[in-house]
């Protein structure tokens, strides 16, 4: 269960910088650190 | 030898009620103006006053002095290159006045170096379209 939610996270996160749409208009990737509380 | 370039860091934060905060101090912008100023609409401003402040650089060296204002627009959809959503186009406009005004030619030459020199025009992947109404 908690790798299904590890796993979720994850996919949330991903989703959140490939949906960023200022993030996508750069030109230069940004580093995405994410601390889960 | 190589010498390296100058670099400049910037950096802002964002507590838990999205009120942002420059590294550099001075006032806070408030998370509660989200709809109103989105993160698109901070970039379009960054944009503008990044142009207008490489304009400006390069003025102050030639000894002259610039009065200045402007637009930015921009629109985002799906890109084609790798389906993202991102900026496709954006478009800077400025009313811009030099005193005292140089030649058509030195005119031309402050402009393309204002575009040539923002930071923010050029870390984009959509290259910013600029229209100068030189009074």
């Amino acid at each position: 269960m908690t790798t299904g939610v590890a796993a979720a996270t994850a996919d949330a996160a991903r989703t959140g910088q490939r949906d960023c749409f200022v993030g996508a208009s750069l030109i230069a990737t940004p580093t995405y650190a994410w601390n889960v509380a | 030898m190589s010498s390296r370039a100058k670099s400049f860091d910037y950096a802002v934060s964002l507590d838990p009620t999205w009120d942002a905060r420059s590294d550099r101090g001075g006032g806070v912008l408030a998370g509660a103006e989200e709809a109103s100023w989105t993160p698109e609409h901070l970039l379009l401003a960054g944009l503008a006053r990044c142009t207008l402040t490489s304009l400006r650089y390069h003025c102050v060296r030639a000894s002259i002095t610039l009065t200045s204002s402007s637009t930015a627009r921009g629109t985002v959809t799906r890109r084609d290159s790798d389906g993202r959503f991102a900026f496709v186009e954006i478009a800077f406009e400025a009313d811009v006045s030099f005193d005292p005004k140089p030649d058509d030619e030195t005119i031309a030459d402050l402009l393309a170096k204002a575009e040539r020199d923002c930071f923010v025009g050029a870390s984009l992947v959509a290259t910013p379209s600029y229209s100068w109404n030189v009074q």
